[in-house]
């Protein structure tokens, strides 16, 4: 039996920075994510903006955990070497009775003790926030993960939470299943903490440790990928609205990459039992066709042609005996099983603060725990572009990041996909969408690395992309 | 490294205007090629209908590519291949005005040359741009992937498929797919008429039945891990593991960069007349053609108007970067053109009755009575394809560890490639099998020409014959 200090569930942006910073403070780590790899849901689909936090109700914890994830977010982009590029950002008012939106935003702004003014932008009264940046979420979640597992956390993929009982020795005993190529297989680790980041999956988790009163309200959001050579913008633009107003209020927001992401859109699901993340993530024509069109009022030219990619995330708001909760959300309900729910934007911004804050209500009640305090170092990807063989023309993504990328992460215990590989390394994320460097990276992976195309998945079990040998 | 003519890519546009350069007698050329060889997609291109036009043989593609390719080969240290050019831009030098930076395995190279040939071919549309609504599932994959993986990787994307886009590349990979066990439940266009050549509509769904729906788009993809369905505008829903999109090619200018309303990015050459004097364009970069043999013809007519542009004669032509819009221009309006014609054929009923004879570029069209044709050849072509018609089969088969595409040495009876294909899938060429190569035993990896026969008489009295080899 496997026993742990802390057991995390759920590899996210959460996750991770929980994993993370027990880690950094000597606490022995677990963490158990149902997906192969790091990053895989909602952490993975969003637009990438480090928040300020003008955006949150004055004393929500939103409102608190952002402004101090977004103090904190450059240093710790150096420390993890993440790209972290501050552009400021604009809310502007598309009408004179949208005004008082941007007025409102601003004394919010205020309040929570965010650096904002009003401006002029194109003519439009504005809100201008100079502290708005923006992240990669993936490489941020992935160099999270990877630091706390150099530092001895410990991951286990694939994994899904069925029992959470306390044991004799007052300990949480956790059974998990594992899908595998052999069946299912069980496995029970313990801990004498456990903090529950499982995102959309949280108020399962909840339920199935003992703690009925949380449901997670699947919120979707559409977004519209922009091809590079399109053009770039400098900074986010995001319309001034009137909340629930008949419009999608479409925002545009450059990514670290290059990209322009229209969206995104704001949908809540209707869910069903048997519905599957999946069909979560499915995109809709409708919203598809309302993004391009608000998109192309601000973006003068754009043509479909020129999106490149349409994809889905999840916000998992919370409910509360039914009610909906507006923000983030810290339960303790059972001792020493700390649940974060709710946590939508800005939580990649607050990933970290939230993590801190977790861990040190860990320390308080156990500080022999945090003797052994183990430095971190810092691990990047020195990505080799230019001076060798591209596998990947459009993102100029080299053999050599390639095979750096999947040594790491199987190292981290994670399954290699395409999707992971991509995470890592944008290989197949430029405008071609993969329709070149998809073979190269089959052959290279099963030359350098003897992996079996036939077992090579797109996602995970299941989403094998091959059916057969041809010969 | 200072050169006359700096080339980039290596397929076949970027091999034509290599080969006639050197006949022109052109020194200092240098080609780039990002891959490990030459020809670019024509490797992968393993079907018959190439050559028809500029050398009146019908050639596969690996084939064709193989001609231009031992035609280079005394040149061979003027081609870079795994050489991937990072960017162009202006250099200090006022006589080789460009320069480039090419990334290989032993690091950056930089080139400063006089003129640049852009032979960057061109690249798939994908889902995002086809803009399909649903879920993201494994099994969706554009055209030429699905064509590159079944026939250079040795692998089978699915077993059913819906393919999206009637143009030349979806038309291919129906019937290859078809031979090779996959079931095609149909073709979607979402234009009122077909996008491929009337050859390959006719070779490609006819011969296996497969149906076409004009004016229809896949409005959904279903399935959570695996593509297990789709829904057409046409109402109908079908289930399949695999959606195969074939929606466009877009000429890749991205060394070029684009020009943007409201981003920074702008045009290398946008501004700089001398400049964009230099900067030529041809094959796909240029415009995407239907014929790999009218690619050739650019590149064959780039390269003399380099040559006249290297002896200082002042030049205007259409392969310029500073033409290039008027080109495309006229080419949009060509294609325009011809599809209003087509769309009125179609509206005739003798329309489904006339046969495209295929024998040379005129493509006359042969009516029922035998009438239309330039020549007596089409009124016999067309009197066969009516009563018995024959097809070249095109197809792969393993030869020691290599997937080697082959085709039979003329054309076989339509009905007896059931047959053939039978024969194919029990072939084996290995160490533990008795078959034999050239009538004698294979003890070792035996080296393979393109030409090679594989089996003599396979079927019907034709050879099975190797297109591409396994040596470099």
């Amino acid at each position: 039996m496997d026993k742990f200090d802390l057991i995390v569930i759920g590899a996210g942006a959460v996750g991770s920075a929980v994993a993370y910073e027990g880690a950094k403070n000597g606490l022995s780590v677990c963490v158990i994510e149902r997906e192969p790899d790091v990053c895989f849901e909602t952490s993975a689909r969003n637009s990438g903006v480090v928040h300020s936090g003008f955006n949150n109700p004055t004393g929500s914890l939103k409102a608190l955990y952002c402004k101090r994830g977004s103090d904190m977010f450059e240093g710790l982009a150096t420390e993890i070497d993440v790209p972290y590029r501050k552009t400021g950002k604009y809310v502007v008012a598309i009408s004179d009775e949208d005004k008082i939106y941007v007025d409102e935003l601003y004394e919010q702004g205020r309040a929570n003790g965010v650096n904002v003014e009003t401006c002029e932008f194109q003519g439009r009264y504005a809100l201008y926030s100079p502290d708005t940046a923006i992240t990669d979420p993936l490489r941020y979640t992935i160099a999270l993960a990877e630091a706390a597992h150099l530092n001895g956390a410990i991951f286990h993929f694939d994994r899904n939470v069925k029992i959470i009982e306390k044991n004799s020795d007052s300990l949480f005993e956790l059974t998990t299943t594992q899908k595998g190529d052999y069946g299912e297989k069980e496995q029970i680790f313990t801990s004498r903490y456990v903090v529950n980041a499982a995102g959309l999956g949280a108020a399962d988790v909840c339920r199935i440790a003992g703690i009925d009163k949380f449901e997670v309200l699947p919120c979707r959001g559409e977004y519209h990928i922009v091809d590079p050579y399109f053009g770039e913008i400098d900074y986010p633009v995001y319309p001034a609205v009137r909340p629930g107003a008949d419009v999608l209020g479409v925002h545009l927001t450059p990514t670290i990459d290059g990209n322009i992401l229209i969206g995104p859109s704001s949908e809540y699901l209707q869910v069903s039992k048997d519905m599957m993340l999946p069909e979560l993530y499915a995109t809709t024509g409708e919203v598809m066709d309302q993004l391009f069109e608000e998109g192309s009022r601000l973006l003068p030219g754009l043509t479909k042609a020129a999106i490149i990619r349409s994809f889905a995330g999840v916000r998992p708001k919370v409910l509360v005996d039914g009610d909906e909760y507006d923000d983030f959300l810290i339960d303790e309900s059972i001792e020493g099983f700390i649940s974060l729910l709710g946590i939508e934007s800005p939580g990649i911004t607050a990933s970290m603060p939230l993590a801190m804050e977790v861990v040190d209500k860990i320390i308080s009640y156990a500080p022999e725990l945090s003797a052994k305090k183990v430095a971190l170092g810092t691990f990047p990807y020195n990505r080799v572009s230019g001076a060798a063989q591209q596998i990947c023309r459009c993102e100029s993504v080299t053999a050599n990041d390639v095979l750096m990328a999947f040594d790491r992460l199987t190292s981290l215990g994670a399954r290699p996909t395409l999707r992971g590989l991509k995470n890592r390394t944008r290989i197949g994320m430029g405008r071609c969408q993969g329709s070149f460097c998809t073979g190269e990276l089959i052959t290279l992976l099963r030359q350098e690395r003897q992996i079996d195309p036939m077992k090579f998945s797109m996602a995970g079990a299941g989403s094998e992309m091959f059916t057969r040998r041809l010969r | 490294m200072k050169k006359n003519v700096l080339i980039i890519g290596g397929g076949p546009a970027g091999m034509a205007t290599m080969d006639k350069l050197f006949e022109l007698g052109v020194s200092d050329v240098l080609l780039c090629e990002r891959s490990d060889r030459l020809g670019g997609l024509l490797p992968q291109c393993i079907h018959d209908g190439f050559g028809l036009s500029i050398l009146g043989k019908n050639l596969s593609g690996p084939e064709y590519s193989s001609l231009y390719i031992q035609k280079l080969k005394p040149h061979a240290e003027d081609i870079l291949l795994e050489a991937t050019v990072m960017n162009i831009s202006k250099s200090e030098n006022e006589d080789y005005p460009i320069a480039a930076e090419i990334a290989t395995s032993n690091g950056s190279i930089f080139v400063e040359a006089k003129t640049v040939v852009l032979a960057t071919g061109c690249r798939e549309r994908g889902r995002g741009a086809a803009y399909i609504p649903g879920t993201r599932p494994a099994g969706v994959y554009s055209a030429g992937l699905a064509q590159s993986l079944v026939n250079l990787k040795n692998l089978v994307i699915g077993d059913s498929a819906v393919i999206v886009g009637s143009g030349d590349i979806g038309l291919i990979m129906a019937r290859r797919l078809t031979l090779e066990g996959v079931d095609v439940k149909c073709v979607v266009e979402i234009d009122n008429v077909p996008g491929g050549l009337p050859r390959n509509l006719r070779q490609c769904l006819y011969d296996y039945d497969i149906p076409l729906y004009l004016n229809t788009t896949v409005t959904n993809i279903y399935g959570n891990d695996r593509v297990t369905g789709v829904s057409l505008s046409n109402g109908m829903d079908i289930d399949c593991d695999t959606v195969i999109l074939s929606v466009g090619l877009i000429p890749e200018n991205s060394l070029l960069d684009y020009k943007s309303e409201i981003g920074k990015k702008v045009l290398l050459a946008d501004g700089d007349e001398a400049l964009s004097k230099r900067i030529f364009l041809c094959g796909n970069s240029l415009f995407v053609h239907g014929l790999v043999d009218d690619v050739s013809n650019n590149g064959a007519e780039v390269a003399e108007e380099i040559n006249e542009f290297l002896n200082n004669k002042d030049i205007n032509s259409k392969y310029q970067y500073t033409n290039i819009e008027e080109t495309r221009a006229q080419e949009s309006k060509r294609v325009k053109a011809n599809k209003e014609k087509l769309v009125k054929k179609m509206e005739s009923e003798d329309y489904y009755k006339t046969i495209t004879c295929i024998l040379c570029p005129n493509s006359c069209e042969i009516a029922e009575d035998g009438s239309g044709g330039k020549c007596e050849r089409g009124a016999a072509y067309a009197a066969e394809e009516r009563t018995a018609p024959k097809r070249v089969l095109t197809t792969s088969v393993m030869v020691w560890s290599d997937l080697i595409s082959v085709r039979t040495s003329k054309p076989i009876p339509k009905e007896h490639i059931p047959e053939a294909m039978e024969r194919i899938e029990h072939l084996r060429f290995g160490p533990d099998c008795a078959a034999s190569f050239r009538g004698k035993p294979m003890p070792s990896r035996p080296m393979i020409h393109p030409g090679d026969v594989l089996v003599k008489d396979f079927i019907d009295g034709a050879d099975l014959i190797a297109t591409r080899g396994n040596i470099r």
